[in-house]
């Protein structure tokens, strides 16, 4: 390389370096540790909690709140995209010059000094000894060119020489892809909204944030269901019916499953939670067993806060409902979640529109009753309450930017790694009777694969110009 | 051995026999290095071969039994399987390169990862052998993909590595004055270990993609900085930085060793430091 002078110069020459290369991605790599050690993007308490006053200080000084869009974390990306752009504007023209202007007709003296080299004489003519080496070489897939001279002819043939370029295309592929999460970043927007079945919204809680995104158009849900795999408590499916409504009216309706996202004018709904409204709506069945003796247990449903006949002027209400009970600190019963974990109801039994007792019913404590000597006594079968979906909504408009790069790198690596740039030059001089040949060869990567191959090369030219081996 | 591998299905019960068959074929590429014995290995190469066939059988019952159960899927789906997995892929990317480099003496230093990922699902705590369903979220091609290629890569990276310690090995001994001449010369294993890097790479790269892709349709996002993904870009880019190593003067050899080392440790950190350690979207348990 090239030696630059003053401050530019160093400047040029420090970003030119390999050593920053590793130097960097050594850093990247031992600074993306702490990301995955501290907790991110958690609120400060979490923080003095864990860590105590000082050690939220260190954490806010120095962003490790957020490791990955810390200044320094993209301080270091931007210094490796300096490197490599500025390493490609220094290499670029050299690699350019093999594609443009390749090597073509070197001096005999070059050719001499370059290995892996053969030599042979041939009785055939010059111009059938060209001809028969070009078939040969163009059935190896390389692309030749032939000049004919006074009293000698060459051939040039080369083939991978996009070889040269694989450095390029994967190093400005790593470019395309961080370009593409910026813009991500900057235009684009992840949150989320619940919408309770047979309801609909156009807002979008964003993460990490109290804002709020209105959407150019409603969304309802039309149901949500989960499916289980028989005989199992392991969910099979999640599922909303999800509607998209231009101002009131619909215009699609589509399943939204997990894996299977709902895209609608650039914006994507992802299926991410559920739960279910229970304690202000919803339908509970119970299993009734009189414990007079002489009746059959039966079943009843009944609605939160309303009535439901039993027998003998007896009357069932559901006075409350908890999917999931715990008890608070007042002892007071309350929901630690709005899922089915610990479904618990609230029961009075009245007789002739006068209170009787009121009774516990535990889904998973079939056998825990509070009131002793109870006319009934009831099993917990199953509540539907009102469900509602959660849905992650997120508009990326950097998202094709992202694979259009993924698929370049991908492409670039093989370029690079399974492709070497091959030349074959051969020189053919009248001798007298015979023609002197020369063959020689050369590669840019993986030279013991090459002088395999080379050399099964000059046998197949040997034995196609006759030539005893 | 686990009670649940002499009850299981027969998938299971196969696997408890090709981990003695890898512990044999281990033990015979170490008795292969000092005599050079073709017939020793020639059957060593056997042995491998017919365990690897063995766990693929294993895989393919297994496949088959989660069909039957009524939530058939691919067996790439929790912790066992993936060992399971991480062995088999380890011995076909070994098995490739000794019969494309004609060199059998890495066996020794390849085969113990392959024995000791497949062991581990007996001894591992927590590790369930029952074929199970598939939660929504695993149900993806885009997973299937993930999974695949990049346990190829940790194979291929698993096999850098074995290299890399016969490289210091080797190297420790001539700076001593002493040369194992049983060992290949270190300019070999210099280029296996790049070769395999050059496979390794690739495969991650891709493994990276397709996991940003299911990502991107399971969650809505292509890449969260969740614990996982971030190991694995740490793992490639000290990757990264052992390919740059290489056109850096003085770099070669010790340095690019002990860089495809470090590289394997983060891969096991990825793989499983992650899952017992760290917890994320992506914990098996
Ligand atoms: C994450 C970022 C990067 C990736 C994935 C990457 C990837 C690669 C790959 C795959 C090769 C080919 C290696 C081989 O053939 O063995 C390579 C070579 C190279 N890279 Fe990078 N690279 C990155 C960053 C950089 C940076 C920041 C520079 C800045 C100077 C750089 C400069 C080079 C150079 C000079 C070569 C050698 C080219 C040659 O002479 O053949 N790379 N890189």
């Amino acid at each position: 390389m090239k030696k630059r002078e003053g401050v530019s110069g160093r400047f040029w020459g420090f970003f030119t370096s390999l050593k920053l290369t590793i130097f960097l991605l050594f850093i990247l790599a031992v600074t993306s540790i702490s990301g995955t050690l501290i907790m991110q993007r958690a609120n400060p308490q979490q923080y003095v909690k864990a860590y105590g006053e000082g050690g939220y200080r260190i954490i806010k000084t120095l962003g490790l709140y957020d490791v990955y869009h810390s200044w320094w974390f993209l301080l270091l990306l931007a210094l490796l995209v300096l490197n490599i752009v500025i390493c490609s504007i220094e290499r670029f023209p050299r690699s350019w010059r093999f594609v443009k202007e390749p090597l073509r007709w070197p001096d005999r003296n070059l050719l001499e000094e370059m290995t892996p080299r053969e030599r042979f004489s041939v009785s055939l003519s010059l111009e059938e000894t060209l001809e028969k080496i070009q078939s040969l070489l163009r059935g190896r897939g390389y692309r030749c060119e032939r000049k004919v001279e006074e009293g000698r002819g060459r051939i040039f043939a080369q083939k991978g020489v996009i070889n040269r370029l694989g450095v390029y295309v994967t190093h400005l592929s790593v470019l395309i892809i961080l370009i593409g999460g910026l813009i991500g970043g900057i235009w684009g927007f992840s949150g989320g909204m619940t919408i309770v079945e047979g309801e609909s919204s156009r807002n979008v809680t964003i993460f990490g944030s109290h804002k709020v995104v209105t959407l150019p158009f409603d969304v309802r849900c039309d149901s949500f269901q989960v499916d289980y795999y028989p005989g199992t408590m392991t969910p099979k499916e999640y599922k909303s019916v999800i509607t998209i409504l231009e101002n009131g009216k619909p215009v699609v309706t589509r399943d939204v499953r997990v894996n299977h996202p709902l895209k609608y004018k650039g914006i994507n709904f992802y299926q991410a939670s559920y739960g279910t409204i229970s304690n202000r709506v919803g339908t509970l069945t119970l299993e009734v067993i009189p414990q007079d003796g002489k009746d059959k247990p039966f079943r009843v449903r009944v609605k939160v806060g309303s009535q439901v006949p039993l027998k003998d002027g007896y009357t069932l209400k559901l006075v409350a409902f908890f999917p999931d009970l715990v008890l608070g600190r007042d002892n007071q019963p309350m929901n630690r979640s709005q899922e089915l974990r610990n479904p618990a109801a609230l029961l009075e039994v009245d007789k002739g529109g006068k209170y009787r007792y009121r009774s516990w019913v535990f889904a998973f404590f079939p056998e825990v009753h509070s009131v002793k000597n109870a006319p009934f006594k009831f099993h917990y079968i199953s509540f539907k309450g009102l469900q509602y979906t959660g849905l992650q909504v997120s508009k990326d408009p950097g998202v094709w930017v992202v694979w259009t790069g993924c698929t370049f790198i991908l492409v670039g690596l093989v370029i690079c790694f399974f492709i070497s740039h091959r030349r074959v030059w051969v020189l053919v001089e009248e001798k007298g009777k015979k023609n002197q040949v020369l063959v020689v060869g050369n590669v840019n990567r993986n030279h013991a694969a090459f002088s395999q191959h080379f050399e099964e090369l000059i046998n197949d030219i040997k034995e196609a110009l006759g030539v005893s081996q | 051995m686990q009670a649940a591998a002499l009850h299981g299905t027969l998938d299971t019960k196969l696997i408890a026999v090709v981990i003695f068959v890898y512990l044999l074929a281990t033990v015979l590429y170490f008795c292969y290095i000092p005599f050079r014995n073709k017939g020793l290995g020639r059957l060593a190469t056997g042995v491998t071969l017919i365990g690897w066939i063995m766990e693929t059988a294993s895989m393919v019952i297994r496949t088959v039994i989660s069909y039957k159960m009524g939530w058939g899927h691919a067996p790439f789906t929790n912790l066992y399987e993936s060992m399971v997995f991480f062995s088999w892929s380890i011995v076909i990317i070994y098995l490739l390169i000794e019969w494309r480099y004609k060199n059998k003496t890495i066996g020794a230093f390849v085969m113990p990862f392959a024995f000791i990922s497949l062991a581990y699902t007996t001894i591992g705590p927590g590790i369930r052998t029952q074929i199970e369903p598939l939660v929504p979220a695993l149900q993806s091609n885009w997973l299937i993909a993930h999974v695949i290629t990049c346990f190829l890569g940790y194979a291929a990276f698993a096999v850098s590595c074995g290299v890399s310690i016969m490289y210091l090995i080797k190297a420790k001994a001539q700076e001593k004055g002493k040369d194992i001449a049983f060992l290949p010369d270190l300019r070999v294993l210099d280029d296996l270990n790049y070769k395999a890097v050059v496979i390794g790479f690739p495969l991650l790269t891709l493994g990276i993609i397709t996991g940003a892709a299911w990502a991107n349709y399971a969650w809505g996002s292509y890449w969260s900085w969740d614990p996982k993904e971030t190991w694995s870009l740490i793992t490639w880019f000290i990757y990264a930085a052992f390919l740059h190593a290489r056109f850096t003067r003085g770099w070669r050899g010790k340095k690019t060793a002990i860089l495809s080392i470090i590289g394997f440790a983060a891969v096991l950190f990825t793989y499983l430091g992650v899952n017992l350690l760290i917890s994320g979207l992506h914990s098996y348990a």
